[in-house]
């Protein structure tokens, strides 16, 4: 069962649920792997 | 260091402890002391939950790891991010919902007081053990290199962090860890610029990140399949995520950590501030140590980092072979930056048969220094069996005495005692409260005011912080104590992370099954650890997977109308 808290704002400007909050997470997280994986390839 | 180092380092340190003793003066009220101020921001408890997870030996350690390895243990933590996410939909609003201090609070709902007691207990049991560590593992570093006095780092640096964190409890440790912190980032974006502008004329920073990449160094992702690589985007993606879920989501250090906001929201936005920051900041204090490793390829570093232990041997009778082969080391080491120079000047004047010819030998001279360091990794272990062979926690500090200005070098060694007294504060707090909540407060006196299980709490608080002074003191009687704790620890981790994910994933099990399961799956590792030779940290997958599995199989046999049924509805 989901308390009222559960449905609480997130306050934050275009991530207003928070499905979207943990989708930007991801996708950030995704971004970092990439770019650590090119910095792999163009030194290696 | 000199009287102004000392100034910033004394300074800092108890300046930041005796604001959080102020600012938390006079509490009383029981809510406050263990979980800290109604009013906690997202950003505080973000940078609380990354205090206490950074230990000062991941600032010393990490750039000696980037010397050694290169940038390939930041895959470690490519689990974090989606443990994070788990533990802020999963975990987190059921903890709150039920309003627990401790997670093992959570236990006695969903099952039974006897499950509860196990979580505490084994919490209790491993951290409590390991609580000297984070005190003794950079004490015996710095007291090492510094010349100071073991036994007198280890009680100064032990007694501070005892004071505030029982003085002002829980808010207490979020103030200071937040100001902590803020030293940590300043030091180490201080080392940073210092080193980058160290680096010879002529080689900018893509110049160095080229050289690094010519010796293997940036090798952040690898995506291979081989079990045998210890680190791969695979193993950090798996292992990370479950050892993170273990620790963010079922250790009382951090729990308390995020629980202390002022709404679900505010402790979820924490987490996800961790999510998203973990990674590049051990990102950066990797690539430190890489940069670190290529600033001294043209300046002349030591054979082996730790010094004193090296001088010790080597003046010794028999230390001649360490001289020599600090000899061999030089000349490869001056025939490596002569080619490396080379390389410089082919690289300006584009001639590009010449800039492969140099880095060849550059290479070649390379292999040359890390035989010989090896070689004398190998006599100092001769020489001795208790005589440390991994001089990596060494390659920092030195890098900082050598090489940074005074009162920088204050500052730096100011933020490795802030990473130390931050990671304790958190585990002495987290030790004290669930000694109150799980163990006075269920079992020995229920009904009492608040005030007196803040006193308890502070005892105990008090006592734990004093275990972890005496364990410290007492750890160089033990060999490779830092990795009898770790396996310790993952000997236990297991079970409790499979008690958690009974507990909110298979409603059916009741108390009495994942009780016993418990307990017979940490037999289980208990077992397999004495007659198998399997890496340790296996035994968290096998515990946990132990756990659940026995789990379903009692409660099967015991049947839902049996003693310890289903779970109660979630209120």
């Amino acid at each position: 069962m989901k308390s009222p808290e559960d449905d609480e704002s997130t306050g934050l400007p275009g991530l207003r649920t928070w499905r979207r909050v943990y989708l930007a997470v991801v996708l950030v997280f995704i971004l970092w792997v990439g770019l650590l994986a090119a910095l792999t390839r163009m030194f290696s | 260091m000199n009287a102004l180092d000392y100034v910033v380092l004394v300074g800092a340190l108890l300046g930041i402890a005796g604001y959080g003793m102020w600012r938390t003066r006079g509490r009383r009220d029981l809510n406050t002391y263990l979980k800290g101020a109604s009013g906690t921001r997202w950003l505080s408890i973000g940078l609380s939950v990354m205090a206490t997870q950074a230990s000062a030996i991941t600032f010393l350690s990490t750039p000696g790891q980037g010397y050694e390895s290169g940038l390939g243990f930041v895959q470690n933590y490519f689990g974090a991010p989606l443990a994070l996410i788990v533990v802020a939909v999963v975990f987190l609003p059921i903890y709150r919902r039920l309003k627990v201090y401790t997670a093992y609070e959570y236990l006695g709902h969903r099952f039974d007081p006897k499950t509860r007691l196990l979580g505490a207990g084994l919490f209790l049991l491993q951290r409590g053990l390991g609580a000297g560590i984070t005190i003794y593992a950079p004490a015996i570093v710095l007291s090492t290199v510094m010349g100071w006095r073991l036994d007198a780092t280890i009680v100064c640096s032990g007694l501070v962090v005892v004071l505030y964190t029982v003085t002002g409890g829980s808010e207490a440790v979020t103030i200071t860890q937040k100001y902590q912190i803020a030293v940590i980032f300043a030091g180490m974006v201080a080392a940073f610029f210092v080193l980058v502008a160290k680096l010879p004329a002529g080689l900018s920073f893509t110049g160095a990140l080229t050289l690094a990449g010519g010796f293997h160094k940036l090798g952040a992702v690898d995506f291979s399949l081989d079990l045998d690589r210890r680190y791969t985007l695979w193993s950090g993606l798996l292992g990370g995520m479950f050892l993170s879920l273990s620790y963010f989501g079922t250790d009382q250090s951090q729990v308390q950590r995020y629980l202390s906001g002022g709404s679900l929201r505010e402790s979820r936005l924490g987490l996800m501030f961790n999510a998203v920051f973990k990674i590049p900041m051990q990102f950066l204090i990797l690539l430190l140590g890489v940069l670190i490793f290529v600033f001294y390829q043209f300046e002349r570093p030591p054979v082996f980092f730790n010094q004193a232990a090296w001088s010790r041997q080597a003046g010794r009778g028999d230390g001649g072979r360490l001289r020599s082969l600090d000899a061999e080391f030089q000349s490869a080491h001056a025939e490596e930056r002569r080619q490396l120079e080379a390389w410089l000047d082919a690289r300006r004047a584009g001639n590009g048969a010449a800039e492969a010819a140099a880095r060849d030998a550059a290479s070649a001279a390379q292999f040359r220094c890390e035989a010989a360091r090896s070689e004398t990794r190998a006599v100092l272990h001769a020489a001795g069996p208790r005589a440390t062979t991994n001089d990596a926690d060494y390659v920092f500090i030195t890098f900082i005495l050598d090489n940074l200005p005074h009162g920088l070098i204050g500052l730096l060694v100011t933020a490795f005692f802030a990473a130390a007294l931050s990671s304790k504060a958190g585990e002495l707090n987290a030790l004290g409260s669930t000694t109150t909540v799980d163990i006075y407060r269920h079992v020995v006196r229920r009904e009492a005011a608040d005030a007196h299980y803040v006193a308890a709490s502070k005892w105990f608080t008090a006592f734990w912080g004093l275990v972890a002074i005496g364990f410290a003191l007492f750890a160089h009687l033990a060999e490779n104590l830092i990795q009898a704790v770790n396996i310790l620890g993952s000997i236990f981790y297991g079970v409790v992370l499979g008690l958690f994910l009974v507990a909110f994933f298979l409603r059916r099990v009741g108390g009495t099954a994942v009780f016993w399961a418990a307990l017979a799956a940490q037999a289980l590792v208990f077992a397999l650890y004495a007659g198998l030779s399997i890496s340790y940290l296996w035994y968290n997958v096998i515990g946990c997977a132990a756990c659940v599995a026995f789990s379903l199989v009692l409660q099967a046999a015991i049947g839902a109308g049996g003693c310890g049924g289903p779970a109660p509805a979630e209120p």
